[in-house]
């Protein structure tokens, strides 16, 4: 096949050899080196294929065998061509369309993004249209090192982004890791802070002075442990120190739980009726030739857009949109009794293991599932332990004014 | 013609001895056949007659004969012939 092709771009003829001896040509050809295939004996004569070249080099061999060679047919691209010689609007035809693929290669068509989880791609294309790095953009414009390092200063959970083009398409590869974790600033003094009402079940103080104990009951807001560290000695106050307090406190919390279930709903019934839609998108201007008029009440659009590529990586500015519209019913339905209260616990357990994955400890609960006329009520609280306390900065300024005497005493001494 | 059948044959003699294809040193022609459809004579000098049922090749040391039906000639360079059709008989 691929010495056909070559063949036929190549050009070859089809000729008729004649007269006394067509063997003893044909041994000449061969000996000259020019390849001859598909000989045929036909009717007085021989019928062969050779190349234009070698049918340009047998006019001596003719003479001196005396054989009469006709020329039957010419076959190839060459001879084509040399057919279509008048007609220029064909041959402007293959320049422009040369040259339009060329002059579209010269953009980014297509911005592929990789390996992101975290941050969708429309963060991403948003961040990158800010920075001029949109489809239709220059190839020359696109700086790798510079995009790489705007997007890892941009988006800190990136570990690593890698930019490549392809063709006319932009890949940024991300490889996403951990959020850093922020820096406390354990030289600033700080309180802890309770931040739920509970009972105290545990409380473990490394650094500054604890102000609840165990079984005390606390609300919202009090203050656990204190960054405020009193030197005392009998009784008397040696010294005033202020660190960033830092403990484990467990308490025991209620925690509310309320839920509702109607029992009636509305479910979706797909009709199983569709209509398509396709519509063309040029250089970001959606061309929508068919329009399906869609009397459909109620209905889900399915919308796929597909970009054309030319190869694997030739991005064109065209894309096709497929719409599908699905229509559907709604209907109104009942839970039986026995579904909404399974329905109901199910959605309890849910709400049980999102607390678990909290870190808190569920210890007991009480819920009551009352069904009504029309729907379905859980109403209790569990009650959990959970490690309670956020660190609260304050102004040593501030508190230090509360130990006026204290203080005022020792500025007069350095003064 | 005896003197070369003689000195053919000491070539043949000091070509197996040293161990030499004797395509090479004493210049045989090659002929591979695929099934009966189609033959590739290798090392051939010249063809001597050619039609739909006869096809004869000179070779080097010979001629080779072939009868058959709708013979083709597939190609042919100045080294090697493909020759197509039904071939019945081979003769030497």
């Amino acid at each position: 096949m691929l010495l056909g092709l070559w063949k036929y771009t190549k050009g070859y003829v089809m000729i008729h050899v004649s007269g006394f001896s067509p063997e003893r040509f044909i041994n000449l050809c061969a000996n000259k080196g020019i390849y001859i295939w598909n000989l045929e004996s036909v009717s007085r004569g021989y019928s062969l294929c050779m190349s234009v070249k070698g049918f340009k080099m047998i006019r001596p061999l003719v003479k001196k065998t005396g054989c009469r060679v006709k020329l039957v047919k010419k076959i190839g691209m060459p001879f084509n061509l040399f057919r279509f010689r008048k007609r220029k609007a064909f041959l402007v035809g293959i320049i422009i369309c040369f040259a339009l693929v060329f002059f579209m290669s010269l953009f980014i068509w297509k911005i592929d993004i990789q390996g992101n989880t975290r941050i969708t791609d429309e963060q991403i294309t948003k961040f990158l249209t800010t920075h001029a790095y949109c489809s239709g953009m220059w190839k020359k414009d696109v700086d790798c090192t510079g995009l790489k390092k705007a997007l890892l200063k941009q988006f800190i959970n990136f570990n690593w982004v890698s930019c490549e083009i392809k063709g006319t398409k932009l890949i940024i590869f991300v490889e996403e890791g951990e959020v850093p974790i922020e820096i406390e600033a354990y030289g600033k003094p700080c309180d802890i802070v309770s931040d739920k009402n509970g009972v105290i079940v545990s409380i473990v103080t490394r650094t500054g002075s604890p102000q609840v104990v165990k079984g005390d009951v606390v609300s919202k807001g009090d203050v656990l442990v204190s960054g405020t560290l009193e030197i005392k000695e009998l009784e008397q106050l040696l010294d005033v120190e202020f660190t960033h307090s830092d403990a484990d406190i467990y308490i025991k919390t209620i925690y509310d739980y309320e839920d509702t279930l109607n029992f009636k709903y509305i479910d979706k019934v797909y009709t199983e009726k569709t209509k398509k839609d396709h519509s063309l998108v040029l250089f970001g201007k959606e061309i929508n030739l068919i329009k399906p008029s869609i009397k459909y009440e109620n209905y889900d659009s399915i919308y796929v857009k597909e970009d054309v590529s030319l190869f694997d990586n030739f991005y064109l500015p065209i894309s096709i949109i497929h719409n599908t519209f699905e229509e559907y019913m709604t209907i109104e339905k009942k839970y039986t009794v026995e579904e909404a209260t399974n329905l109901i616990h199910s959605r309890l357990e849910r709400e049980k293991k999102d607390i678990m994955n909290e870190n808190a400890q569920i210890i007991d609960e009480t819920i009551e599932i009352t069904p009504m006329s029309d729907k379905i009520i859980a109403k209790g609280n569990i009650i959990i332990i959970k490690k309670v306390g956020t660190k609260q900065l304050f102004d040593v300024q501030e508190r230090m004014n509360t130990y006026h005497e204290f203080f005022g005493e020792d500025n007069t001494d350095s003064q | 013609m005896k003197r070369t059948k003689k000195v053919n044959e000491k070539k043949f003699h000091i070509a197996e001895m040293l161990e030499v294809p004797t395509d090479v040193a004493l210049g045989d022609s090659i002929i591979t056949l695929t099934g009966k459809r189609e033959v590739l004579i290798e090392n051939y000098s010249g063809i001597l007659e050619y039609d739909d049922n006869v096809v004869k090749i000179k070779t080097k040391n010979g001629r080779i004969e072939m009868i058959g039906k709708h013979f083709k000639i597939a190609y042919l360079t100045n080294e090697e012939i493909k020759v197509t059709g039904q071939i019945s008989t081979i003769k030497y």
